[in-house]
């Protein structure tokens, strides 16, 4: 019973938890525009929560670079089960525009399993609303995936 | 119907620039291509710093935007880069690549003790009298000591990645 209460208020209201993983910011300013009213993330119960002790989806952001790369894992690690990672950005998912660089890393899911990609340099808060409610198992009638 | 209020308060770009070329020939500064936007000086480099203090403490030059280095074969060109009101002025200096050594500027201008640690990693330039050059500020703990800095023209990045464990 208390598992089912359990499983049921983490589909209808995830707790997020979002990195840099030294990323040009881009991703991170439409990630945190996506929680503005005029995006509205908050209206799934979407949260940005300060500590991954207490998250059930890690967002990351950004190209993983040998000195995020262990922090990363960190946090991973700290992240309690059920958790799903998403992978935001060009950067996030192959290392996009810096591929081949000295430290640039060959995306996050070379360091931590990940669940969902949003492609796009950066994407759209829409795409990442989309994405989110992807993960959740929402099904959406219109095409325009809000 | 109000007139738009002009952001700078010099008559023209062509008295700065000019005063600053004045001010700063005694050091051998010669000018480079520009426009009237865009100053560009070289010094020989042991009158940078007296260059830099005369353009911060009698030109009004305070505010150092960044130093960048170039890789140019044999020597590293530095550039200093000052912003003011809407012009640059760039002071540019070499370094040889087989004693990269340098005075450093964080006396005059205390806010560019980043600065010199950014071109310390990545173009191996000591800056002597910077309180941290044992530091690294951008590259990591474990970046081998036997490969170059990275911005080099020569290092290869498959060594750095393959040294720092990106690639196997």
């Amino acid at each position: 019973m208390a598992s089912r209460l359990a499983s049921w208020s983490r589909k209808r209201s995830p707790w997020v938890f979002h990195v840099n993983a030294s990323s040009c910011n881009g991703c991170d300013i439409e990630l945190v525009a996506a929680f503005t009213p005029r995006y509205d993330l908050e209206r799934f119960g979407v949260v940005l929560v300060p500590s991954p002790r207490h998250a059930d989806v890690l967002v990351v952001t950004g190209v993983v670079n040998p000195q995020t790369k262990e922090r990363l894992q960190r946090i991973y690690e700290q992240i309690p089960e059920p958790k799903h990672v998403i992978a935001v950005g060009a950067c996030a998912l192959s290392g996009g525009v810096f591929q081949g660089c000295y430290n640039a890393g060959q995306g996050v899911d070379s360091v931590i399993p990940v669940d969902l990609y949003i492609p796009g340099c950066p994407p759209r808060p829409e795409a990442i609303i989309y994405g989110i409610r992807k993960l959740l198992g929402e099904k959406d009638e219109t095409h325009s995936g809000n | 119907m109000a007139r738009r209020m002009r952001h700078t308060v010099e008559t023209s770009a062509v008295d700065l620039f000019t005063l600053i070329e004045k001010k700063l020939s005694p050091a051998n500064a010669k000018r480079e291509t520009g426009s009237d936007r865009l100053l560009v000086l070289r010094v020989p480099q042991d009158q940078l710093i007296a260059s830099l203090k005369l353009l911060t403490e009698e030109m009004g030059l305070k505010h150092l935007s960044t130093i960048t280095g170039l890789d140019i074969g044999d020597s590293i060109e530095l550039n200093y880069q000052f912003w003011h009101s809407d012009r640059i002025v760039d002071i540019k200096t070499s370094v040889s690549k087989t004693d990269p050594r340098i005075e450093t500027c964080t006396p005059i201008i205390p806010g560019a003790v980043l600065y010199e640690m950014e071109v310390h990693d990545m173009f191996g330039v000591t800056f002597q009298g910077h309180p941290w050059m044992d530091r690294k500020l951008l590259l990591p703990d474990n970046y081998p000591k036997d490969l170059p800095p990275p911005l080099l023209k020569g290092t290869s990045s498959e060594k750095i990645r393959k040294a720092v464990g990106i690639e196997k």
